[in-house]
């Protein structure tokens, strides 16, 4: 009689592009070569995070290595991230590498109640993050919009990953729904911050804020209601 | 068919808020403008619409016939038959509950656009009798994932495994016609039984003529009569009943089931009128016959009907059940004693997991029927609860044999034929 212990873990596809999606949203945000260098570390490092506690054939001991292996990776990166010479840089990297840690304890995941809380953690991380950069930078539109939109997919990726890993385990073949849907959040994120930039080019320079502030106040309220 | 809404993108409208809140406090432009796509991703699912699911299963089996332990591989095939592309199609086949999944997976998810066939193997390790499989579930989201709609898709798909031939233990019991039945009354049969005296009107076959050559007295052979019986297979499927060794083990009920599947084949070729009955959700029953028309019947009923559902019904409440439950089961007792012949046996399959199962089994025995329980033991010995439960088990299986009720103590394990087979040559042999 053979026991099985059932693998509800998040489908890895869907892990592996989450956090990719995560690491284009913080390099949109952090420009220059450090920072790239600094986020490609934790992008490995959590990807060791990950792969380690998936590892169940794997000895113990093996798969223990690789996750703090690369728990040392990611706290390096963030410890670097927190060093950079310019403190703006800092600004730009580190709340980016903590939504990516979380968002990679969430699809590991560290507790499986709590994968969606990891997830959407990692996400508030990162919106923080855009939002700092918008303030203190005053940075151009294209930057934040696009590091958000990614930020937006990584989510919707990695609990796409954590619904279809519980209804299917991760052994069911799930691959073309997963880039199906990672396929189409991304295309039309993409397409939101095309238009969301041709309308600011074109229209609303000539607007003054407080306009806009109640034109878009007007949008939200409405999407606010819709939902409720 | 269920619809429902995930609700997933709902936080979105959160970080919407939120950059609209800091772009207008802080004065930054650029900040406002993420509110746009903020609000745009959380309109996302307002562009969707729910689902619709037309699907086409069609399973292929390995062989329809396998041999005990040999693997079987199924093939699932699911076609969308209707017009609209499937982005996110889950499918969670419908594995029989005794079987296990051996390799692969049953559950597989595709985008199915119209017209489309997906196609996934697993296979299964089998188990004696015959196994039904159930509808698959298909959970079908649309592209933004905001939707989701829940249904099943059948396709008729039964593994029949060969066993070693259970053989049912029938009890003697008075009065009759011919069968396999063999009594301790003399009469016609095959066996030897006793010699007595002729009297006018007795067969000239059963003249003993050696007898009469060499004394010239006429005496008469008298044979053991055999008689067919009539036999009312019950399953306790009540919720108490579904109770399971551990948690990704088949339940005490789809081990009766699987049972009164073998029980029913193997009847089936002898002259035994059998019937089937079950106590669970609803009472049902099916009056003793013979002949396949009446066999066609009964796998009808074992299919299909709510009764027999290897799935356990919502939810078991604590302490096994509350009075309202328990007026259920004596009403359905009641009404099954009135509608069993008075010469029909009993055979009970029920793992015994209370205290009303067996009263109702004694009343049924007080009312004369010849009563016999199968027991499938799916109790186990890790904490003190499970060893408490197999304590109490034991204790009601001693109560029925102390009141004349022989209980079969079936370990699943092993195969029903082998334990019938040890049992009868251990108490029901001549």
């Amino acid at each position: 009689m053979v026991r099985v212990s059932v693998d509800h873990r998040p489908t890895p596809l869907a892990s592996a592009l989450a956090l990719l999606l995560c690491a284009l949203s913080t390099a949109i945000l952090a420009p220059t070569l450090d920072q790239r260098v600094v986020i490609v570390t934790a992008l490995l490092g959590v990807g060791l995070v990950v792969a380690g506690g998936r590892e169940s054939e794997a000895p113990i001991p093996q798969g223990r290595l690789w996750t703090v292996l690369g728990a040392v990776l990611v706290l390096g990166a963030v410890l670097r991230g927190e060093t950079m010479a310019d403190p703006r840089h800092s600004i730009e990297l580190v709340p980016g590498l903590v939504g990516m840690a979380l968002l990679g304890l969430g699809v590991r995941p560290l507790r499986q109640r709590f994968a969606r809380r990891f997830v959407s953690a990692g996400l508030a991380a990162m919106v923080v993050g855009v939002a700092l950069v918008g303030i203190f930078e005053a940075a151009g539109p294209l930057r934040l919009l696009g590091a958000t939109a990614a930020a937006i997919a990584a989510w919707d990726v990695a609990e796409h990953g954590i619904s279809l890993g519980e209804q299917l385990r991760t052994d069911a073949e799930t691959r073309s729904v997963e880039l199906l849907h990672t396929g189409t959040t991304s295309a039309y994120g993409a397409a939101t911050v095309a238009v969301a930039l041709v309308v600011y080019e074109n229209g609303a320079t000539g607007l003054s804020l407080s306009a806009l502030v109640l034109l878009l106040a007007a949008a939200i309220t409405l999407l606010a209601l819709l939902y409720r | 068919m269920t619809v429902r809404a995930t609700g997933r993108w709902r936080g979105i409208v959160a970080v919407a808020l939120f950059f609209v809140a800091v772009g207008v406090l802080t004065d930054r432009p650029a900040t406002l403008l993420v509110g746009v796509v903020g609000a745009a991703m959380a309109a996302y699912p307002r562009l969707s619409r729910a689902p619709t699911v037309e699907l086409e299963l069609e399973r292929r089996l390995g062989d329809r016939r396998p041999a005990r332990g040999e693997p079987v591989t199924v093939t699932a095939r699911v076609t969308n038959v209707g017009d609209r592309t499937l982005a996110d199609c889950r499918i969670v086949d419908g594995v029989p509950a005794m079987l296990s999944v051996a390799e692969g997976s049953p559950r597989h998810a595709a985008v199915l656009r119209p017209g489309e066939t997906t196609e996934f193997s697993y296979a299964v390790g089998t188990e004696p009798g015959r196994h039904q499989f159930d509808p698959a579930t298909v959970i079908a989201r649309d592209i933004t994932g905001a939707h989701e709609v829940e249904t099943t898709v059948a396709a008729g798909t039964e593994i029949q495994c060969a066993d070693a031939v259970p053989e049912l233990p029938v009890r003697a019991q008075p009065d009759g016609h011919a069968g396999r039945l063999v009594t301790d009354e003399g009469g016609s049969g095959i066996e030897f039984h006793s010699v007595r005296e002729y009297r006018p009107g007795d067969p000239m076959g059963r003249i003993d003529s050696k007898r009469w050559a060499r004394t010239g007295e006429l005496t008469t052979v008298e044979f053991r009569e055999e008689r067919p019986t009539s036999v009312c297979l019950l399953v306790d499927a009540r919720a108490p009943a579904y109770r399971a060794e551990a948690d990704d083990r088949p339940n005490a009920v789809a081990h009766c089931l699987a049972g009164v599947e073998q029980l029913i084949s193997a009847l089936s070729e002898t002259r035994d009128a059998v019937g089937l009955a079950a106590f669970g959700r609803e009472l049902c029953f099916r009056a003793p016959g013979v002949g396949s028309d009446h066999e066609t019947v009964l796998w009808q009923l074992l299919a299909t009907h709510p009764a027999f559902d290897a799935t356990p019904p919502g939810h078991v409440r604590a302490g096994g059940g509350t009075d309202s439950e328990d007026a259920g089961l004596d009403q359905q007792a009641t009404l099954l004693r009135k509608q069993l012949g008075s010469d029909t046996q009993v055979v009970v399959l029920s793992p015994l997991s209370d205290e009303r199962i067996v009263e109702t089994v004694r009343t049924l025995a007080a009312a004369g029927h010849t009563t016999t329980v199968i027991s499938p033991d799916v109790t186990a010995d890790g904490s003190p609860g499970q060893r408490l439960a197999r304590r109490e088990r034991a204790e009601r299986v001693r109560a029925l044999r102390g009141a004349d009720v022989p209980v079969v103590d079936w370990d699943p394990a092993t195969p029903l034929g082998t334990v019938l087979l040890d049992e009868g040559r251990r108490r029901w042999s001549a």
